[in-house]
């Protein structure tokens, strides 16, 4: 082992952990999200590091990049007064928020309890890292997915192991993200993407970067969807991108959710887990399992699956996006005054 | 794997009510109600096909891909799986039908209540897919697909206090599963598979994989909710609507009790330890005494309710002291089958019991506009029904005979007995009074007169029939043991069987 | 596990501390916003103690099964952690509360 090396990975472990330290410690929320968006760029680069560049993608997509978006919009919210309309509020100050932020809280306990909990975390870091230096040497399932990799149907064995060895749980997990945002719906109080507050448009140079870029993105998309059969790549990173287009569009002020009927949103968040749940229970009627794909149908089948799940995860991450920054400037007239059954004061 | 069969059963329980929830989710809001029952129906058909491959050819296992354990995910079905999702579809369509008509009125109030079917249906089919997953990481997945449907739920009404206990809620959930993915990722480093039947036959007490272990069962502690981890459970589940409290206390909190028991002595049983059977016992104690009265202590019934949640999930704890004691040496010891059977038990008359009694809450919220408990007055002449409902939940809750509540007592505590733990007795007596204690107030204040005569809102019959159903289960189930454990029988870790009905007559 | 330190093994119990900050954060942070980023940390954290065992058995390409594992788990950590800001912007908005303090 080159000890240069030794030596970065070393630099590079420390680092990831002051940035977090410092996300966490921070004292603004402003600062928080710059040191976790920056924690997140430091772990694109673990993950190259460790020969993961398949995750170095998700991470840097959809990790850094998307939460990064979602939390720095949040930042927004939280940096000026709420505007709830004229209920109940605590007694905060509007504009407080800064104050707030401080992680010290002021009553008695609160002290003894910091130590407490610093001295258990610290403890369980010592457990933790004993376990994992004395993990045994476990072998992987490395050689098990080389063997089966030729039917799989794809030649990347991490989109062998996606689409095809462990399908369900990426079937799944196309799932979570309907699931959350049928939740963001929930916790929005409103159903649907059309009706919220259109965006301002940043000017005409900007606009016209936007749209100039938005292409290159849908392209870049397509080619990372397609690539995923034998590099790293694939729906995951493709949709971000699709989104990422949209949330762009957005930003230039294109009233991209005004085009879309209530219909067509529903189908864009269903279009991928849907398609998924076609084929597998398909694969059923000729006495298969669910989700087995016939060896020489595979290849055909998992693009179709990925083409579909690209499409709806770049929706649903523009749908995230657009309903959250849509609907809080707006009063919620839906949920104001009427008391609901369950009563809870 | 070892000769079991291979049947489409299992993948239907989890398909079914997914594809119910896509479909229902496409459909216009006002057809939603009428399509998600007959998708709960469709599930429960599935459920009872499940069961009847068990309990007729035995174990079965469907192996998702064609690629099989340890490349691809089994789904793997045996007694114990079987029977919590058989208890899923009993109660999940009871609450169904009471759901249509609440939604219903609630529906004109705004927030987002035309979401309830498509994540009811998907909530059950991750607690279907965690009751038949054989895949850790998979498990893992279901975890956050049911975490994140609850927490929607819960929040349905899109109100204040709802959302601030979702959040908690929320924040809580990520917490364990994350804490049970750091187990995970142990247990696969040292023994490179996930599959739980390869996990056991691969792993040894080795350090990683003991505080893997211990990492996995106090993430699912936290989603359980045993003391002192309970925090956030008392506000999510008092301030959901009547049928997602009852979904989230009856069957959510079960799930991941499932899944610690599976895990101690299907897979780890290497790893459990004596001291940790009676830490986790400890804690089910202090659940039992604190949960119960701190449901005392409550003025408003649907707090109250849930804090009797966090009492009633400590008797399940009790189960882990008592299976624990030189298990490993002596798999017939005749209390392990007795401490395993009332365990289980327990979390279905629990299961059955607060369904209803957060139903027949429900109607009195509905039917007298709040949930304060002096204001439920002269209830029993108005609403005989319900309050008949709340009474049978109650009888089981506390644990008198003939109820299903009744037999997990008493089986627990005839192993506190013939295993010489008699130190859990007094807990399981102590729990039971102060049911009684909560139970028979609130019983007292509806049949009292009502000060005044109030107005009451009208209020859906279906709603009062489901409710009283519920309760009659958790009592009859206390009858008719025998059909539960010959389901629960298959694939039982412990040789000895039960007699059945013996906990019926003492 | 004698000397010499295999680099995947700095990673490995850089992710031991990780976990161990992030579960304190999550627990001492007041803010809804930290707290989600404390979450965020946690999920990373195991995500990395995978993908470093996954380099230890790297034969001619990495073990695949913990690559897509973590993938899947950072959709499913990302979904989870914009479903929480979801929920803790609609409760500043709402009553102005970015804490759990003095709740009930």
């Amino acid at each position: 082992m080159n000890p240069l090396e030794h030596a970065l990975d070393t630099l590079l472990c420390l680092l990831l952990l002051v940035l977090a330290w410092k996300a966490l410690r921070a004292e603004h929320l402003y600062q928080s999200a710059i040191f976790f968006i920056a924690f997140g760029l430091g772990m694109a680069l673990a993950w190259v590091r460790l020969a993961a560049p398949d995750v170095a993608l998700a991470e840097a997509a959809i990790g850094a990049g998307l939460l990064g978006v979602l939390l720095l919009d949040s930042l927004r919210v939280f940096s000026r007064p709420p505007n709830g309309s004229g209920k109940a509020r605590q007694n905060t100050d509007p504009g407080d928020a800064e104050t707030a932020t401080a992680t010290t809280s002021r009553h008695p306990g609160a002290r003894a309890t910091r130590l407490l909990a610093t001295a258990a975390a610290a403890g369980l870091a010592a457990v933790l890292v004993t376990a994992i230096v004395r993990i045994g040497d476990g072998g992987g399932l490395t050689e098990e997915a080389a063997g089966q990799l030729e039917g799989s149907g794809v030649e990347h064995p991490v989109t062998a192991v996606l689409l095809n060895f462990r399908g369900y749980d990426t079937w799944l997990e196309v799932g979570v993200l309907f699931l959350a945002m049928l939740g963001i719906y929930c916790a929005g109080g409103w159903v649907g993407l059309t009706g919220g507050r259109e965006p301002d448009s940043p000017g005409p140079l900007l606009s016209w970067l936007i749209r100039g870029l938005t292409p290159l993105l849908i392209l870049t998309a397509a080619y990372l969807l397609w690539l995923g059969k034998e590099a790293p790549g694939g729906a995951f990173q493709a949709g971000v991108l699709i989104g990422a287009a949209g949330i762009l569009l957005r930003l230039a002020g294109y009233p991209l959710t005004a085009h879309l009927s209530p219909g067509m949103v529903k189908l864009g968040l269903t279009l991928g887990f849907g398609t998924f749940l076609v084929f597998g229970i398909a694969a059923l009627i000729p006495g298969g399992a669910f989700l087995e794909y016939p060896e020489y149908w595979a290849g055909e089948i998992i693009l179709l699956v990925e083409t579909a799940a690209a499409i709806s995860i770049g929706f649903t991450v523009f749908a995230f996006f657009a309903y959250l920054s849509s609907r809080d400037g707006s009063p919620s007239e839906e949920h104001n005054s009427k008391p609901s059954t369950t009563n809870s004061d | 794997m070892n000769g079991e069969l291979t049947t489409l059963f299992p993948a239907l329980t989890v398909i079914t009510p997914i594809t119910g929830a896509v479909v229902v989710f496409l459909l216009p809001a006002r057809l939603r109600a009428r399509a998600g029952l007959p998708a709960a129906g469709f599930t429960v058909a599935a459920a009872i096909l499940l069961a009847w491959g068990v309990v007729t050819e035995g174990a079965v296992r469907h192996e998702l891909g064609g690629w099989g354990a340890p490349l691809g995910i089994d789904l793997h079905a045996d007694g114990l799986s079987s029977v919590f999702v058989l208890m899923t579809a009993a109660i999940g369509l009871l609450v169904s039908f009471y759901a249509k008509p609440f939604f219903a009125l609630a529906g004109e109030k705004g927030g987002a209540s035309e979401l309830f079917w498509p994540l009811w249906l998907f909530l059950w089919a991750s607690l279907n897919g965690l009751f038949l997953s054989s895949d850790l990481f998979n498990l893992y997945v279901t975890i956050e697909v049911m975490g994140l449907a609850a927490v929607a739920l819960a929040v349905l009404s899109g109100r204040p206090p709802a959302l601030v206990a979702g959040l908690r809620y929320l924040l809580a959930a990520l917490g364990g599963s994350m804490a049970y993915l750091m187990g995970v990722a142990l247990v696969y480093g040292e023994v490179s598979t996930l599959d739980l039947g390869l996990v056991s036959e691969a792993v040894e007490g080795s350090p990683a994989i003991r505080v893997a272990f211990g990492l996995m069962i106090a993430g699912l502690l936290v989603k359980t909710a045993v003391f002192p981890l309970h925090f956030w459970l008392p506000a999510a589940h008092s301030s959901a609507q009547a049928p997602v409290s009852a979904i989230l206390s009856a069957l959510v909190v079960k799930a991941s009790f499932y899944l610690i028991l599976r895990l101690w002595v299907d897979v780890f049983d290497v790893a459990v330890t004596v001291a940790a059977g009676q830490a986790l016992g400890v804690l089910g104690s202090a659940a039992v005494i604190w949960g119960s009265y701190q449901a005392l202590r409550q003025r408003r019934l649907k707090l109250m309710v849930a804090h009797s949640t966090v009492g009633q999930i400590g008797y399940m704890f009790l189960l882990f002291p008592l299976i624990t004691i030189g298990y490993r040496e002596a798999a017939d010891a005749p209390w392990l089958a007795h401490a395993w059977t009332g365990g289980i038990y327990q979390a279905l008359a629990h299961g059955f019991a607060k369904a209803s009694m957060f139903l027949a809450v429900g109607v009195f919220v509905l039917a007298v506009g709040n949930d304060d408990r002096r204001s439920i007055g002269d209830l029993v002449a108005r609403l005989p029904m319900t309050t008949f409902a709340l009474a049978l939940a109650g009888i089981s809750l506390i644990g008198l005979p003939p109820s299903g509540g009744f037999v997990a007592k008493w089986m627990l505590l005839k192993a506190t007995f013939s295993s010489g733990q008699w130190w859990w007795a007094p807990v399981i007596l102590t729990g039971s009074f102060l049911t009684a204690g909560y139970v028979f107030m609130v019983l007292r204040q509806a049949f009292a007169p009502a000060g005044k005569p109030i107005e009451l809102n009208p209020v859906p019959r279906t709603m009062e029939v489901t409710a009283l159903l519920l309760g009659a289960t958790a009592i009859l189930i206390g009858l008719r043991a025998e059909e539960v454990l010959i389901l629960l029988d298959v694939g039982a870790p412990f040789d000895e069987a039960v007699e059945a009905g013996e906990g019926g007559e003492p | 596990m004698t000397a010499p330190v295999e680099s995947y093994q700095i990673y490995a119990v850089t992710a031991g501390i990780l976990f161990s900050m992030g579960l304190a954060g999550l627990f001492l942070c007041g803010h809804f916003f930290k707290k989600i980023i404390a979450t965020k940390i946690l999920g990373t954290a195991v995500f990395l103690l995978f993908i470093s065992l996954a380099k230890r058995d790297f034969v001619e390409f990495a073990d695949p099964v913990p690559h897509a594992m973590v993938i899947t788990g950072i959709v499913v950590a990302v979904s989870a952690g914009a479903f929480a800001l979801a929920l803790a912007r609609r409760i500043w908005n709402e009553t102005g509360r970015s804490t759990f303090e003095d709740s009930q």
